[in-house]
C-alpha cells in the first residue's frame, strides 16, 4: 500500500514505538502516579521523560505544563472551554477543524459565549488585520490552526499571537497538523495553548494527545476526578498538569508517543518537513500538468504550507477518486477532512476534495506512482 | 521541625545557600546533618523538583508518602541530603511546588 493519508494519522510508525509498546508490556504495566512500589515509580518516570521530550521538541518551560489527553480533540476542548465556559467572546479563523468550530458553536448555542470567523488570506497582512478587526473588548481568546488540514496553509500564528497579546486576550494554536513538522517555539511564538495531536506528526498512536500550556492554573476544568494526589479533598487539585488529567492516563500511548516524539528530536523537524514538502511539491508539479485536474492552492513552499495538498479530478466526485485510488492500494481521504469552513472558504463544500498528505516515510517512488494512478484516472 | 510552604513567602532568592555536604554526599565536619523531607504536591512536581535538585548537585530519593499526615495522603515525597533553607530556595527558582517540609537528622 502506498500511504499518503498522513494528516489523518502517520503510517508507519518508527520502529522505536512498537518497541516502546513491547517495553511497556515488560516494565511500565504499573499504574504511574498511584502507588510507591518500584514499577509504579518507573511508570511515573516514564510518564515523565515523555513530558520532557515534549517540551524539547516545542521549548515548553516546564514539564508541568505539558497536559495529557486523548487527542488534539480533546486537548482543543479543555482549553477552549477552560477559558470560555466563563462568558466572552472568541475569534477563531475560516480554516478550523470541527474540533475548534465545533466546541465553539456549542458554546454559542448554550448562550455561554460568542464567537466570531476571521478571514484568512494568502497575504498574512491581510490575515493578521483580519483577527484584528473582529477582536472586541471582552475577547477572551483567538483559536486558530497553525495550518489547514484540508489545504495544507499555514497561518502567521505568531503575529496573530501578537494582536490576541495586545489587546488581553489568550492564544491558542492548534498543531494537529505542524506538530512534529514545523518548528515550534511556544515561548518565542505567544503560544498560550498549544493542542497537537500525538499519532500524526509526533509519530505517537492514536489515542494521544497533548496541551501544553503555562496557564492551566487559570482554566476551568470540565472534567474532575482522582489525579492521585490529594485525595482528601474533594475539590479537584489546582496543580499541573494533574488538574487537567483525571483518571489514569494512557500510559502505553504515552510510553509509545515518547518514542515517537524522540525520533522526531532526533531527525530534527527541518529534514522531516523538508522530505514531506519536497514530495507534495512533486505530486504538486505533476498534478497541475495534468489537464482535468484542480488544484485549490498555490505550489507548496517552505513556511507556507504543510504537506498536505487537495484536488479534484473534474466532472468525478472526490470520493470516487479516493475509492479508484485504493483499489490501486494507495490510500488518500476525500470528503470534507471534518472542515466544512476550510471548504466553504475554498467552494467546495459540495463535494469536498481529495487529499494527499505525505509523511517522513514515504518516497519519491510512490509520490510517482500516486501521479501515474491518477493519470490513469482522468484517461478512464 | 515542621513548617508549610507558603505560596506568599518571597525568599531572597538571589543566591543559594551553601550545603552543608560534601561532593560525596557525606556531611561536612560539624555542620548539621539534615534530611529534608518534601511532600511534594504532585508525581510530576515530585520528579520535577528531584530533577531540579540533580542540576544543583543534590541527591534525592521519592518514595509515597507514608506518615505525614492525612492531609497530605496520597502525595509522593522526597527525601532530600540538603537543608531545607536550601532546597526551599531551588523549588521556587525552579517553579516546584512543595506542600510542605519536614526536617530530619541532627548534629553530624
Amino acid at each position: 500500500m502506498i500511504y499518503f493519508d498522513n494528516a489523518a494519522t502517520s503510517y508507519p510508525k518508527p520502529h522505536q514505538v512498537a518497541k516502546a509498546a513491547n517495553m511497556y508490556f515488560s516494565r511500565f504495566g504499573a499504574n504511574p502516579g498511584r502507588g510507591g512500589y518500584k514499577m509504579s515509580l518507573e511508570t511515573a518516570e516514564m510518564v515523565y521523560s515523555c513530558r520532557e521530550s515534549i517540551c524539547r521538541l516545542v521549548r515548553g518551560q516546564s514539564t508541568d505544563h505539558v497536559v495529557f489527553t486523548q487527542n488534539c480533540t480533546h486537548a482543543l476542548n479543555l482549553a477552549i472551554k477552560g477559558v470560555m465556559l466563563g462568558g466572552g467572546h472568541m475569534i477563531i479563523s475560516d480554516l478550523e477543524h470541527n474540533s475548534v468550530a465545533r466546541p465553539a458553536q456549542t458554546l454559542a448555542d448554550q448562550g455561554i459565549a460568542e464567537f466570531s470567523i476571521a478571514k484568512t488570506y494568502n497575504d498574512d497582512d491581510r490575515t493578521v488585520q483580519s483577527f484584528k478587526s473582529l477582536i472586541r473588548s471582552d475577547t477572551k481568546l483567538i483559536a486558530c490552526t497553525h495550518a489547514s488540514n484540508v489545504f495544507g496553509y499555514v497561518l502567521p500564528v505568531e503575529r496573530i499571537a501578537r494582536v490576541a497579546h495586545e489587546n488581553g486576550a489568550l492564544m491558542l494554536v492548534d498543531a494537529a497538523q505542524s506538530a512534529g513538522v514545523l518548528d515550534i517555539d511556544v515561548s518565542r511564538m505567544g503560544i498560550d495553548f498549544l493542542c497537537a495531536a500525538g499519532h500524526k506528526g509526533l509519530m505517537g498512536p492514536t489515542g494521544t494527545g497533548v496541551l501544553i500550556t503555562s496557564k492551566g492554573d487559570s482554566l476551568r476544568t470540565i472534567m474532575e476526578g482522582g489525579t492521585g494526589s490529594s485525595s482528601i479533598m474533594l475539590s479537584q487539585p489546582e496543580e499541573m498538569p494533574e488538574r487537567m488529567e483525571s483518571g489514569t492516563v494512557n500510559t502505553l500511548g504515552i510510553c509509545m508517543l515518547k518514542a515517537g516524539v524522540d525520533y522526531v528530536i532526533s531527525e530534527g523537524t527541518t529534514g522531516i518537513y523538508g522530505h514531506e514538502l519536497e514530495l507534495i511539491r512533486y505530486i504538486y508539479d505533476n498534478l497541475s500538468n495534468m489537464k482535468g485536474v484542480m488544484l485549490y492552492t498555490g505550489k507548496p513552499s517552505a513556511g507556507k504550507y504543510v504537506p498536505v495538498l487537495s484536488f479534484n479530478v473534474e466532472g468525478m466526485p472526490a470520493e470516487e477518486t479516493v475509492e479508484r485510488l485504493a483499489r490501486m492500494n494507495i490510500a488518500v481521504r476525500g470528503g470534507l477532512h471534518c472542515s466544512p469552513l476550510a471548504h466553504t472558504k475554498m467552494g467546495t463544500l459540495k463535494g469536498g476534495t481529495v487529499r494527499v498528505s505525505t509523511g517522513s516515510s514515504n518516497n519519491f517512488k510512490e509520490a510517482g506512482s500516486f501521479c501515474r494512478a491518477i493519470h490513469k484516472i482522468l484517461l478512464s | 521541625m515542621r513548617f508549610a510552604c507558603s505560596a506568599t513567602w518571597m525568599p531572597d532568592i538571589t543566591r543559594v545557600l551553601p550545603l552543608a555536604y560534601n561532593d560525596d554526599m557525606e556531611p561536612t565536619r560539624g555542620e548539621t546533618m539534615e534530611t529534608t523531607i518534601a511532600v511534594m504536591s504532585s508525581v510530576t512536581h515530585a520528579m520535577k523538583g528531584r530533577g531540579a535538585l540533580e542540576r544543583y548537585g543534590i541527591r534525592s530519593a521519592m518514595e509515597r508518602n507514608k506518615s505525614y499526615g492525612i492531609s497530605e495522603s496520597c502525595a509522593y515525597i522526597l527525601r532530600i541530603q540538603a537543608n531545607p533553607a536550601t532546597v526551599r530556595e531551588i523549588f521556587i527558582r525552579e517553579g516546584v511546588k512543595v506542600k510542605s517540609f519536614t526536617v530530619e537528622g541532627g548534629k553530624g
